[in-house]
């Protein structure tokens, strides 16, 4: 390509054609089918949010024990009803992240703040959604800032 | 009205967490899609497009050794990519300005913040398929049209006033 040309290439209509028809088309049933098939996989979920707050509660776990189970937990939660607890499992990654990208020991006193968060988010949750959604704002937020810092060290 | 045939589609999925993989994968298997492959890192995922047609990617961001956004950086831009116009979705927890901006920069398609459900995903897939977007090469720039919105009665070529600085009048349409 020579320097400073554009080239802009028509939509490609492609995959429609290869469909046979507008995927928007898709019967509702097969929405329907994969709102069971999220369901059919709560059981798994459970079992793995069961072992997260086993790791979380133990006082022997590590922080990479800690990490590894909130690094597969973060991702899921939220497709199970447990949006806050995902996103202070998340801020746990990042900030475990970003200390080690910067060559530091992760603050045990921050990852213990986090994981005391996520406990009570986890028991708050159900009765109390506006609560746990608060907590989680707040963790993630104090997460952050020390993450901030993090880098400016 | 005639059903599409989601059967024929072949779906990547490239995501270290296997349980994110084995969510997404229900999900398309529900949809009708027969083949939904998953890849836990970029180095099997390319491996795997080398080998197999693969329709649309659906990739996380934080992926371990090369993120989502080099991923997509690579499959646009490197001359071995094994499919550079492959429609790209972006999954992924962090919806900050600076990251979404990133990815979009590095060329993908369509972005979806978690939670994954349904309903979201299929919506990402109706537009892949039936809004694809025109695909814009550049020397600073591969993948699809990032103007999403067209301005009615828009004059000039330029809509922001840092474009075309760096191609000092040498666009070519």
């Amino acid at each position: 390509m020579s320097p400073g040309k554009v080239e802009i290439l028509a939509p490609n209509f492609g995959l429609q054609k290869k469909l046979g028809a507008p995927a928007k088309h898709m019967p509702a049933q097969r929405l329907q089918s994969a709102d069971a098939a999220l369901e059919s996989l709560a059981k798994g979920f459970d079992v793995l949010r069961a072992n997260f707050l086993e790791t979380l509660k133990s006082s022997t776990s590590t922080c990479e024990e800690v990490y590894i189970a909130a690094h597969e937990f973060r991702g899921i939660a939220g497709s199970f009803q447990r949006k806050p607890q995902g996103k202070i499992a998340d801020a746990l990654c990042r900030y475990v992240d970003a200390a080690r990208d910067g060559g530091h020991t992760p603050d045990t006193s921050v990852v213990n703040i986090l994981k005391n968060a996520l406990l009570t988010c986890e028991t708050i949750s159900l009765t109390d959604p506006y609560a746990s959604e608060k907590i989680s704002e707040a963790a993630c937020e104090a997460a952050l800032k020390k993450i901030d810092d993090l880098k400016k060290s | 009205m005639q059903a599409p045939r989601l059967e024929a589609l072949s779906v990547l999925i490239v995501d270290d967490s296997k349980h994110m993989c084995e969510l997404i994968t229900a999900m398309l298997r529900a949809f009708g899609v027969a083949q939904a492959v998953a890849c836990q890192d970029v180095k099997s995922a390319l491996a795997h497009m080398r080998q197999h047609n693969v329709d649309i990617v659906i990739t996380d961001l934080a992926l371990p050794n090369t993120n989502g956004v080099e991923f997509v950086h690579q499959l646009r831009w490197h001359s071995q990519s094994p499919a550079p116009f492959v429609p790209v979705l972006m999954v992924t927890g962090y919806s900050d300005r600076v990251r979404v901006e990133a990815a979009r920069d590095a060329g993908i398609n369509e972005f979806l913040v978690k939670p994954v459900t349904p309903r979201a995903l299929f919506d990402r897939l109706v537009a892949l398929i039936d809004s694809p977007r025109a695909f814009v090469r550049s020397p600073t720039y591969m993948g699809p049209d990032r103007r999403r919105r067209r301005v009615l009665g828009f004059k000039g070529p330029y809509r922001r006033t840092s474009d075309g600085q760096s191609d000092s009048g040498d666009l070519e349409v």
